[in-house]
């Protein structure tokens, strides 16, 4: 056999490997990132018409005054249903689809790293779309606005928030999942030598939203649980009679809400740093400025929330250390700014529909920007807050920051999302009918609001003054719909009729410009390697200490998909990722948590039981599937070099399980968050007696310290012959110990004679207890997959690191526990 | 292109220059207009607003400016330069002197601004700072699904949906709530507050002329949000003094003074029906607590909270039908015949 | 100087850094650097919290139960603390620019110059960021 037929044999036993079903089947059962990706912004894109139809209504009703074309119950569900479907279905998840789709393409790995949760991810966020929707057939619309302050929202007459809470819920979990997807894609699967310095701008960026996200969408999760809580149980989080606290909620709310504007103008921002250079030629000016502007926007973003609490009757003080952050902040997006301008500068422009759509987003953005710098001072925030004039600011910042960079984006990546031009022409008509709609529109709204017309009013007297203005701004929403009507003709049409798209129409300098428009199933037949920051400009590196990688991964492996894992500074190959083929069990457990949430909605409660059978079934499925077929027989040709179970962050594993360990200590930490701030607003506190069991919470806390440590000993995969029994062993002693906690809290959960509907100390420490028993159970499961790994495989070091993640889990579990208690009878005791 | 480019220029200073109208100009017809303050604590406001316009809009044309020429300078056509791929000159990007350009210009220069800007709002912050002494009266107002009801807790008054306060001093509002989350809104005197249940809040009120003027509920509370608005009157202190003393008379009293038949048929018509359970009027049977107090209704410019102006047609058509009028409300339909109905009217005007 | 040392020797000899385990992301001499840009994160996130922690709780928890509210000390709590978290911010610019400027001389391994410029500039942007709040109990009353 000569080395060219074996080169020809291993390249077609590659293509075999990465050849995917077609058709209906592939809607279903295709879990790599581009097809996610694609499934992602084609949804969220249907939702962002919708959105837009309820805006044109809603601008018809205010076109004169005293108008009557739409009734205050409807108008109310409008702007609702309006702001949620604009923030939570389509402005998150299209950006997340975009970055599913281009991430790894611009970071040059195969795929991400945990292909089917991302799948899983995506149908959670359809089905929760479609339950909000759903609303719409039972004629029990949310009404309350996207914001859902309590009192209003907490009143139990309908079903109608539940609709909104349940939806929305399963579409932010989604995001955070999607979020964990991302951060461990960019911190380990960058390819070979591209080291923090040459990492792209938009990869620095979705780390930052990651982060964010984790961090603040888990506070809404949390928030929308207790107020569902709230309105079933009747626990008092929000009832000011019984302890409870209505500004509790909008803290929460904002705590999200907040960072979740960053996360929309963030990833707008990235586009721009891409589309810039790429259409003027010139790398991007200072980007160690544009990675510091990034970071701090996405930490102080963190800081920011009371500034949309200026009115509720805080202490001057409280209000000013947030003026202070939101002023800030300022500073980062001037930086952004001036990097454009001056890679403009350098460069040579070119005046393309990415390019035109760049520049509307900077003029735009730098006047939402400045209103921005306005409301961020309590003083005059008083005055405007709520009125017509924040209306302009956050669309100048939303559609200028946002929406425009996504336009440009998918103009500027069109080629390699579809393999197809679109018409310039028809695109540059529709870049100017947005950009001039949107300014018709949304520029005299600054005046409206400050001639005193309140937000979410479905109808105002003509003495305001404000007739003219309002008539304006309808004209131009009509405009931008015109325009997004050319836009979308422009590019369905260009999807199924267009030209081939060449490869790399715009010469760009990111490493997606490397591959084929639209790239293969794999991205790379030989995974890149990167030596610069602008890796399509430079050759590539040649450097010797990258040789292996390079000849393992051209055309290889062949007998599973895998792609190369980096360290996360410097990304020197270390390891390698196993990569999952089509699959239909991630749609399994969506459908059967939707069912669940319908159960709830139509209090038909029989349909919750087959839903969460359909969920445990599918997850149980997903895990058995996960410790079979090529799994087994784990041993391509690079294994002995780039190992798949290497134990520590060598493995994608470790970081899908600390960031999930994260995840959880946030949650309880916003459970404890709650009941501190309800304690100190509180006169009496706890009500009666705290709960006082320190035999059985110390125990528990044992308990839990066991599980952990026994998970952490059978974390070793030695090759001797006791190494099995040592894992059995931990097994046994990490499920019995977790076992007994699990029982032990369910003891202390209905033994401790909390009534959660009594009041807010009642309501914490039960909903705390409730929690702990959801974390041991996700303990316990991961003890279980530790023991399918055990019995599953030969080799032990799957099991070695499916303990070493089981100890992960037990441990932030402990964690969890410790708060817990402290929460429920070390804090009414430290503080008054 | 090149026509797209010029006419992106124009729009730019058309936008820029609406900027600056749009401050200064201010439409004739306002009622509640931010840019029309009359009180002291939005007069401190204002002085604010125009800091930061003026800084605003330098910033904003500065900047379009820079990325015009930037733009313009050594832009290629669509034809041209397809061949080439990156920068001509080896990494002028990574330079230090766009470094430093960037970073003066991004964030050195701006922290300065900023930094003012956060100094001047917090000095305003402290001045018009709600816990301030005051030396006028003090109301209690109460927000409701969808009015405002209002108690002058040292003068033993209560009225609805009208605030009267003497000029020359501060006079404390504690705002509360009865059931959701309102905030209190008159653009001309202050910024807003909310109500929130549970939970009492201040603000401070002084105008120096006397003077009428619109305030609006600004926090979502529900299906009639928008048809909530409340006025502000100012009196001289004589003047106030005087609307205290007419608002403490008891209503018989009105009653005796003013003895008609028709007056005292439309008392008996209030009386046996089902008003007396959501209304009060002072010194009769009619002790209700759920809708406003109506013992001088007749002195009050307007009905339902600010939405209809009160005359005779508009409180008949109130009477009868309030669920047209503002959908949801918590006053039911009442069905009097014609003749019921004026002397109830007749009643009702009388109360003043 | 033996951080630098050891620098030094590493950019003259890559392969070593290429050996494929993970402990060279710290031995190439990227910890610092990567600190000088993560601590005034933290100091910056500690100044605000514990700004609105500390004030708020400590003024809502003593007027929900109707005692004085301990508005002198909560002053010199707050000062103090944003003074530290000045100083950290302060400390870590200072850091980066060191190595920064020593950095240079040893013609300079461009993640670690990356890191430390990203460091040195973030330093002194979340040093701004906590000025801004620092400031506020010298105009407000502590539970003002």
């Amino acid at each position: 056999m000569t080395t060219d037929t074996t080169a020809i044999g291993r390249a077609r036993d590659f293509e075999e490997l990465w050849t995917n079903p077609r058709g209906l089947r592939k809607l279903f059962t295709a879990v790599q990132h581009k097809d996610v990706g694609i499934r992602y912004m084609v949804t969220a894109f249907v939702f962002f018409l919708v959105g837009g139809v309820q805006a044109l209504f809603m601008r018809v009703q205010l076109a004169r005054p005293d108008n009557d074309f739409l009734g205050p119950e409807t108008y109310n569900e409008l702007f609702t249903m309006h702001g949620s479907t604009m923030m939570f279905l389509f402005a998150v998840p299209f950006l997340e689809g975009l970055a599913n789709y281009l991430l790894p393409l611009m970071i040059g790995a195969r795929d991400l790293p945990f292909p089917r949760a991302n799948a899983f991810n995506y149908w959670c966020y359809l089905i929760g779309g479609i339950i909000l929707y759903s609303s719409y057939l039972f004629a029990l619309v949310p009404d309350t606005g996207w914001f859902a302050y309590v009192p209003l929202s907490r009143d139990f007459t309908d079903h109608a928030m539940d609709f909104w809470l349940t939806g929305l819920t399963l579409a932010e979990i989604s995001a955070v999942g999607a979020a964990i997807e991302l951060a461990v894609a960019i911190l380990v699967m960058r390819a070979p030598g591209m080291s923090l310095n040459r990492m792209p701008i938009f990869a620095w960026t979705m780390l930052a939203v990651a982060f964010m996200i984790i961090v603040a969408f888990i506070p809404l999760i949390v928030a929308s649980t207790l107020l569902e809580l709230d309105r079933t149980v009747g626990t008092a989080f929000f009832d000011d009679s019984i302890g409870g606290n209505p500004l509790l909620w909008q803290h929460l709310f904002w705590i999200f809400g907040h960072p979740e504007v960053y996360v929309m103008f963030l990833p707008g921002a990235a586009i721009i740093s891409h589309v810039v250079p790429a259409h003027s030629q010139q790398k991007l000016a200072a980007y160690p400025l544009v990675v510091i502007a990034l970071a701090s926007t996405a930490v102080m973003s963190l800081g920011l929330w009371v500034h949309h609490m200026y009115t509720v009757g805080l202490p001057s003080i409280t209000m000013s250390f947030f003026t202070a952050a939101s002023m800030s902040i300022t500073l980062a997006s001037g930086l952004q700014v001036f990097a454009w301008i001056v890679t403009l500068w350098l460069g040579k422009p070119r005046f393309t529909v990415p390019m035109l759509y760049a520049l509307g987003f900077i003029v735009t953005f730098v006047a939402g920007g400045i209103t921005g710098v306005m409301v961020a001072s309590t003083a005059f925030d008083q005055q405007v807050h709520d009125t017509y004039f924040v209306v302009a600011h956050f669309h100048y910042v939303l559609i200028g920051g946002m929406l425009f960079p996504i336009f440009a984006g998918l103009h500027h990546w069109w080629g390699m999302l579809t393999g197809r031009r679109y018409s310039e022409r028809a695109g540059v008509v529709a870049f100017w009918l947005i950009f001039v709609g949107f300014h018709t529109t949304f520029f005299p709204m600054h005046l409206t609001g400050l001639w005193g017309m309140p937000r979410r009013v479905f109808t105002y007297p003509t003495g305001l003054g404000i007739d003219t203005v309002n008539l304006l701004s309808t004209v131009g929403a009509f405009v931008i719909a015109a325009g997004v009507v050319v836009l979308t003709v422009n590019l369905a049409h260009s999807a199924f009729r267009g030209r081939p798209a060449v490869d790399d129409p715009w010469q760009g300098d990111s490493l997606e410009w490397t591959t084929s428009s639209p790239p293969p199933s794999e991205n790379w037949p030989a995974v890149p390697i990167v030596a610069s920051r602008t890796p399509a400009w430079d050759e590539e590196d040649d450097d010797p200490r990258y040789d292996r990688v390079r000849t393992v991964f051209d055309h290889g492996p062949t007998a599973v998909r895998a792609t190369p894992l980096t360290t996360p500074i410097a990304a020197d190959p270390d390891a390698a990722v196993h990569l999952p083929g089509p699959t239909f069990w991630p749609i399994v457990p969506p459908v059967g948590l939707g069912l669940v949430a319908a159960a709830l909605l139509t209090e038909w409660y029989i349909l919750a039981a087959v839903g969460l059978a359909m969920a445990l079934v599918g997850f149980g499925g997903w895990a058995w599937s996960n410790e079979s077929g090529e799994r087994r027989h784990l041993h391509p040709e690079s294994a002995a070099e780039f190992e798949f179970e290497r134990s520590g962050p060598h493995a994608i594993g470790w970081w899908g399980a600390t960031f999930t360990a994260a995840t959880l200590v946030v949650g309880v930490s916003t459970l404890a968050f709650s009941a501190l701030y309800l304690q100190v607003n509180a006169p009496v506190w706890p009500f009666e007696e705290t709960v006082g069991r320190p035999l059985l919470f110390g125990g528990i806390a044992l308990l839990l310290i066991l599980a952990t440590a026994a998970s952490w000993w059978g974390r070793t995969s030695s090759r001797g012959s006791g190494q099995k029994h040592r894992h059995l062993l931990s097994i046994a002693v990490a499920g019995a110990a977790g076992a007994a906690a699990l029982a032990l809290v369910v003891v202390a959960w209905t033994t401790s004679g909390l009534d959660p509907a009594d009041d807010a100390y009642q309501s914490s420490a039960w909903v705390l207890l409730a929690a702990q028993t959801v974390l041991a159970v996700v303990g316990l499961s991961a003890t279980g997959l530790v023991l399918l790994g055990r019995l599953r495989h030969e080799r032990h070091s799957r099991a070695a690191i499916l303990s070493e993640y089981a100890a992960l889990l037990w441990g932030a579990v402990a964690v969890c526990w410790v708060i817990t208690w402290v929460t429920t009878d070390l804090l009414p005791l430290a503080v008054i | 292109m090149r026509t797209a480019t010029r006419a992106t220029a124009a729009w730019f200073f058309v936008v820029g220059g609406a900027l600056l109208l749009g401050g200064c100009t201010v439409d004739p017809n306002e009622q509640q207009s931010i840019l029309a303050p009359r009180g002291e604590r939005a007069e401190a406001v204002d002085g604010l607003w125009q800091l930061m316009l003026v800084l605003g809009t330098a910033v904003w044309v500065i900047v379009t400016a820079a990325l015009i020429v930037a733009v313009l300078r050594r832009r290629r056509k669509d034809d041209q330069d397809h061949s080439s791929r990156g920068p001509d000159d080896p990494d002028p990007a990574d330079g230090r002197r766009p470094f430093w350009l960037i970073a003066a210009a991004g964030a050195l220069v701006p922290a300065v601004v900023i930094a003012l800007l956060t100094a001047v709002s917090a000095t305003v912050l402290r001045d018009i700072d709600p816990e301030q002494e005051t030396d006028g009266p003090v109301v209690e107002v109460i927000a409701h699904q969808y009015w405002w009801e209002v108690h002058y807790p040292d003068y033993e008054v209560t009225t609805a949906n009208e605030i009267h306060i003497p000029t020359g001093v501060k006079v404390r509002l504690e705002l509360g709530s009865a059931d959701v989350i309102h905030s209190f809104w008159v653009p001309e005197l202050s910024g807003k507050v909310d109500t929130i249940p549970g939970r009492t809040n201040a603000l401070w009120l002084s105008t120096d002329e006397p003077g009428t003027y619109w305030g609006q509920c600004a926090e979502f509370c529900g299906l009639d949000h928008a048809l909530m608005r409340m006025l502000v009157i100012s009196h001289s202190p004589a003047e106030f003094d005087g609307w205290i003393a007419a608002q403490q008379e008891p209503a018989p009293r009105l009653l005796e003074a003013n003895p008609t038949e028709s007056v005292e048929r439309g008392q008996q018509i209030f009386m046996s029906s089902s008003c007396v359970y959501c209304h009060t009027i002072e010194g009769t049977a009619a002790q209700g607590e759920v809708g406003p107090d109506l013992t001088h209704i007749a002195s009050r410019e307007t009905l339902a909270a600010g939405i209809l102006p009160n005359d005779r047609g508009n409180l008949a058509g109130w009477i009868l039908d309030p669920q047209s009028i503002k959908p949801g409300n918590q006053m039911p339909g009442t069905d009097l015949d014609g003749e019921d109905l004026q002397y109830l009217l007749d009643y009702l005007e009388s109360l003043e | 100087m033996d951080r630098l040392e050891r620098d030094r020797s590493a950019e003259e000899a890559p392969e070593e850094l290429a050996g494929g385990n993970g402990e060279g992301d710290r031995s190439d001499g990227t910890l610092v650097p990567l600190l000088t840009f993560l601590v005034p994160i933290v100091a910056w996130l500690v100044s605000l919290a514990g700004s609105y922690a500390v004030q708020d709780f400590t003024c809502s928890a003593a007027s929900s139960v109707g005692h004085p509210q301990p508005v002198a000390g909560l002053t010199v709590v707050l000062i103090a603390l944003n003074a530290a978290m000045l100083a950290v911010c302060v400390i870590s610019a200072a850091v980066g620019a060191v190595l920064l400027r020593r950095g240079r001389a040893s013609s300079g391994f461009r993640l670690r110059v990356f890191l430390l410029v990203v460091g040195f500039a973030s330093s002194l942007f979340f040093a701004f960021g906590v000025v801004l709040i620092g400031a506020n109990p010298l105009i407000y009353g502590a539970c003002q």
